[in-house]
């Protein structure tokens, strides 16, 4: 018996030290990777200084080219958009980050359905921000929702689970290809949608994720930051009450909502999308880029001194 | 990729359940014995899945008079109860193509005397490398959706030489697996004795422990629903 306790004192002992060790470890590399979304993530904590920051998932990231708003509205521009990010949560875990050093002036979220609608498992994506674990009170506060809090406080090495694989191929191999100002250039897909496709409106509205949209606006009022909805065009057919819990949302706040989808803008033009909700190439994010930096203009110019 | 998937799966689930019964007091058949380094299909049969191989051979081969028959009905015993083999894995076109296939290569071996005799050396090695490929195609037709699926990979194989796309994580995390898969397995067949989880010193056995569960903490596949095999 003496001896058993003894081994199983010495395993969690043993397991405890490699935990912080390897925790120590694994945010070094996290910190130096060069890995697909990892220095995007890195830039938005710390070093983020933009006037404007578009935020979002893949939509975000490969829609908006920030040279182009930039050269229209005369202001510093970041593209924040992550890949795969999902939704609400992920932007909010990310918005607590960016707030704890830096307000911008404007904050445009890219939202979608999946912001407002129940999904099956909608905390999938946090897991991209664990490693900041225990930096921010308010972002941490999502995993205890995600059901993934104490697992991350007891274990440092287990923050970097999911993305262990890829933050150590990004020190081996650069796969980071943000480029201009976090703008990642759609990969030029051969074959584009060829039926426009009917999506009913959804009705299955996840209330705790409405709640977390009016989360996010408020933090960016408490911070003095403007935000923007946006939706980018997708190429699929909607009515037009599909963004109505967005909208009121919108509408209650005093938020400009920016709606390409709804209109149908490029439905004649099935081209320019590689899928129904990706546009297919740098020259169709260029041309949308100059569409949306136009209307921002137009709102910010409503708002007096926004950007001097 | 996908029959070290399936094994480590399989392999995997079946050794927490000996574990744990093994806790409980209880020891449990071995389900796997390092299948890949079978030297023919038949002795592929012997160490992979022992559970259901052996409950078809009682329940469905030897019922249907095993090999105490003549050499043309023993073929057929052999082909139906893979044939059955395949269908018990599910009502799919792919799982009956995929037993039939066993069947025939089993009949195949039969025929021609393969297995009978134990190989060694040269000759051995070359055994097992076609029993390793004749088992991987046959992993085509148990993995794909459909046969019309299962027939695109096939073609695949002769037609497309292209590079695979590079995919720099799953690179490393395959690659980091792989090796602790063949060091076990290679360890463990030709007896090597440098198996730190059955070291004479204390200290090496928990660091080894240690180590192990940190790999699991940063490395593992934590959520549910991940077991291929839970779908049969």
């Amino acid at each position: 018996m003496k001896k058993f306790i003894i081994s199983i004192a010495f395993i969690l002992i043993g397991v405890y030290v490699v935990d912080r060790l390897g925790g120590e470890a694994m945010w070094w590399v996290n910190q130096h990777t060069h890995d697909v979304s990892g220095p995007k993530i890195k830039y938005l904590a710390n070093d983020v200084d933009e006037d404007i920051v578009m935020m979002g998932t893949s939509r975000c990231n490969c829609h908006y080219v920030p040279s182009i708003i930039s050269d229209t509205l005369g202001v510093s521009v970041y593209n924040g958009g992550i890949d795969a990010s999902d939704n609400i949560y992920a932007h909010y875990i990310m918005l607590n980050h960016i707030m704890a050093h830096h307000a911008p002036k404007v904050i445009c979220l890219e939202v979608m359905t999946s912001d407002f609608v129940k999904e099956k498992d909608p905390f999938t994506t946090v897991t991209f921000f664990a490693p900041y674990f225990g930096r921010n009170a308010q972002a941490d506060s999502v995993f205890r929702l995600a059901g993934s809090y104490y697992q991350y406080k007891v274990s440092h090495l287990y923050r970097y689970n999911s993305k262990s694989f890829s933050n150590i191929a990004g020190l081996l191999v650069n796969r980071h290809l943000g480029g201009d100002h976090g703008y990642i250039p759609p990969t030029k897909n051969p074959h584009f949608p060829d039926t426009l496709l009917y999506r009913d409106t959804p009705h299955n509205v996840d209330n705790l994720k409405t709640e977390y949209v009016q989360k996010f606006v408020d933090l960016c009022y408490k911070n003095g930051t403007k935000v923007v909805f946006v939706v980018s065009p997708c190429y699929s057919k909607i009515d037009t009450d599909f963004y109505d819990v967005l909208k009121e949302i919108a509408r209650k706040n005093n938020i400009p909502f920016l709606d390409y989808h709804t209109p149908g803008l490029y439905h004649d033009h099935p081209e320019y999308f590689k899928d129904p909700s990706h546009l297919r190439a740098d020259e169709d994010a260029r041309r949308y880029s100059s569409v949306f930096a136009h209307d921002l203009k137009q709102i910010l110019k409503q708002e007096s001194n926004m950007l001097e | 990729m996908f029959p070290f998937q399936i094994y480590g799966d399989f392999a995997g689930y079946s050794l927490i359940a000996i574990g744990i019964a093994k806790v409980l007091g209880f020891r449990l058949m071995e389900n796997f014995h390092r299948p890949y380094f079978a030297a023919s299909v038949g002795e592929f049969w012997h160490r992979w899945h022992i559970s259901l191989s052996t409950w078809f051979k009682d329940y469905v081969y030897i019922p249907l008079g095993g090999n105490r028959v003549g050499k043309l009905r023993n073929y057929f015993n052999l082909f139906v109860t893979f044939v059955v083999s395949g269908i018990w894995h599910g009502a799919n076109w792919t799982f009956l193509c995929w037993g039939s296939l066993h069947g025939l290569l089993l009949c195949v071996e039969k025929a021609l005397g393969i297995g009978k005799t134990k190989y060694s050396g040269f000759r051995k090695f070359c055994h097992w490398i076609i029993t390793f490929i004749l088992v991987c195609f046959a992993w085509i037709l148990f993995r794909a959706n459909n046969l019309h699926d299962a027939l695109t990979v096939i073609i695949g194989i002769f037609t497309d030489f292209e590079a695979p796309h590079k995919e720099y994580a799953n690179f490393i995390g395959i690659s980091l697996a792989m090796i602790i898969l063949a060091y076990k397995e290679l360890s463990d067949e030709f007896n090597w004795q440098i198996n730190p989880a059955e070291s004479k010193s204390w200290f090496v056995r928990h660091m080894y422990m240690i180590l192990m569960i940190a790999y699991i903490i940063l490395f593992g596949v934590l959520g549910g629903d991940q077991f291929i095999y839970f779908q049969f």
